[in-house]
């Protein structure tokens, strides 16, 4: 057996070797590629991940009857956002500028690829900011999941996909792929690397004025305005939501730097630092100083705090600047998630708020708090621009917030029908579970007489 | 059971608004918002409260 075995070996070898010798001697073909380009589209496939991660993060946070609708409303989210992006959101934000203040071309993706005076990254760069746009979007649903409709959200999200998060990121970004482009907050020295604020803050105020409008889901609070248990479905999901986005992230900042230098390896390992220093705080704080109270979503929602906050400055900060951000960004995110909750009294299920809200105002501020700034500016005057970007990006972002709510709720109504809030809400249909239709046997002069 | 918010249906969707919020609507939109089944009384949890029992319980807050 052993000989038939060595045998076949022998005569196998023979004719592997037989045919590389009678082979002409020739060079490897060579295949030309650009390693930013594969850099950054590795990074757009990893910020494209991130939609997975905030699907399975809000998933679970929310009660057990609404998962299926949060999943398919951030499907779709991702289907519709980046479609209006391209059409309409890149042009208006990376466009050829009027005054600084709104893109005029790229629409429908024209000129993107081979534009002589654009990025040469190109149809990549569009992926990439493809996945930026949408990760703006989903924060907007999960703050307002449970209770809100699928027609109006999908009409909100459309709005943000074309004028809110365009034309802020217009006024900070609008000169990364055409480099000449005036950007107003950018040329004023504001600093957002990979979009705290752009991104993130500007989902999250969308969010607070749509959780404000359309009020808590029902039986949140009682009769005093205490908030009331909700059990959330299944905090193991999200977790690994949360791992999925903390991979992301990678993508995230590190391709926000737009080409694969010396830089990347520092950008990502400090986003690494603050999401892990910022979940350590935000646990420990809420164990030994806030009574455990909501310790899950606290812990959770801090690391990811510790995520946004880091985003703007990660390019900016060494490490030991990365750890100050992450440990700030916990204490941040505990006290945002109380204000939020049990003063103010609004009623956020995944805890959208104070992470990307809060956190991303103070990971913008701390560019110049612990970022390594230019000779020429002092870290005061720094601050003073930091502070200035992300109040334009609340006063605009809740003004434009506000009147697209407010039309939404008195023209198609923003919720869906108490039925559908109570045994979770079915996309596409309305729910009629439990409740029979109630047949009224009073005339409707009887009604007046006893409604007046 | 107290009435403490009421659901309204607007087009395609719903509205939720206080006893006060309803209170300021005309009687006479109130009656057809009743005909019509538009409108839904509910209790602090979201349940729902039949229609008279809580257009009664609305009056008797109110001269309270």
């Amino acid at each position: 057996m052993k000989r038939k075995i060595m045998t076949t070996l022998l005569l196998i070898s023979y004719a592997t070797m037989s045919e590389v010798w009678a082979m002409p001697d020739a060079s490897p073909p060579t295949v030309s590629f650009n390693i930013d380009h594969i850099w950054v589209l590795l990074s757009a496939a990893l910020v494209f991940f991130m939609q997975a991660g905030f699907k399975a993060f809000e998933v679970g946070m929310v009660r057990a009857e609404h998962g299926n609708a949060v999943a398919i409303k951030n499907l779709i989210d991702w289907i519709i956002g980046s479609l209006i992006f391209l059409f309409i959101g890149f042009g208006i934000m990376f466009g050829k500028s009027s005054y600084g203040l709104i893109g005029t071309d790229l629409f429908f993706g024209i000129g993107v690829q081979d534009n002589p005076e654009g990025s040469g990254l190109g149809t990549i760069f569009f992926l990439f900011q493809i996945a930026f746009a949408t990760t703006a979007l989903t924060i907007v649903s999960g703050a307002m999941s449970e209770r809100t409709g699928f027609i109006p959200y999908m009409t909100a999200s459309a709005i943000v996909a074309v004028v809110i998060y365009p034309v802020f990121g217009h006024w900070v970004w609008g000169n990364l792929f055409y480099e000449d482009n005036p950007a107003w907050l950018a040329d004023l020295g504001f600093i957002d690397f990979a979009g705290s604020t752009v991104v993130h803050s500007i989902g999250a105020w969308v969010g607070l004025v749509g959780i404000w409008i359309i009020g808590p889901r029902l039986g949140r609070f009682d009769s005093h305005g205490n908030p009331k248990e909700f059990k959330p479905a299944n905090y193991s999901y999200s977790v690994l939501g949360l791992l999925i986005l903390w991979l992301g992230w990678w993508g995230f900042n590190g391709g926000s730097q737009l080409a694969l230098d010396g830089a990347v390896g520092d950008i990502i390992l400090n986003t690494n630092i603050a999401g892990a220093a910022a979940g350590l705080v935000a646990f420990f704080h809420c164990y030994w100083f806030q009574n455990r109270k909501d310790l899950y979503p606290k812990f959770l929602g801090g690391i990811i705090g510790g995520l946004v906050a880091i985003t703007a400055c990660c390019a900016n900060v060494n490490h030991f600047g990365a750890l100050a951000v992450g440990l700030t960004a916990g204490l941040v995110h505990n006290y945002g998630y109380d204000l939020i909750l049990y003063k103010l009294k609004l009623d956020d299920p995944v805890g959208a708020i104070p992470v990307h809200g809060f956190c991303g105002v103070w990971g913008t501020l701390c560019v110049a708090l612990f970022g390594q700034l230019g000779p020429e500016t002092s870290r005061l005057t720094q601050l003073g621009i930091q502070a200035l970007g992300v109040s334009v990006a609340f006063v605009f972002t809740i003004t434009v917030s506000y009147v697209m709510f407010t039309l939404l709720k008195k023209t198609i109504g923003l919720r869906v029908s108490p039925d559908e809030e109570k045994y979770g809400i079915i996309i596409g249909g309305e729910a009629n579970m439990g409740e029979e239709e109630e047949e009224m046997e009073m005339s409707e002069e009887e009604l007046l007489q006893l409604m007046k | 059971m107290t009435v403490h918010q009421i659901s309204i249906k607007i087009k395609s969707g719903y509205d939720l608004i206080s006893v006060e919020k309803y209170r300021e609507i005309r009687p006479i939109e109130r009656v057809q918002l009743v005909s019509q089944k538009k409108i839904k009384f509910l209790d602090v949890e979201g349940n729902m409260i039949p229609t008279l029992a809580a257009i009664k319980d609305i009056n008797k807050n109110l001269h309270r």
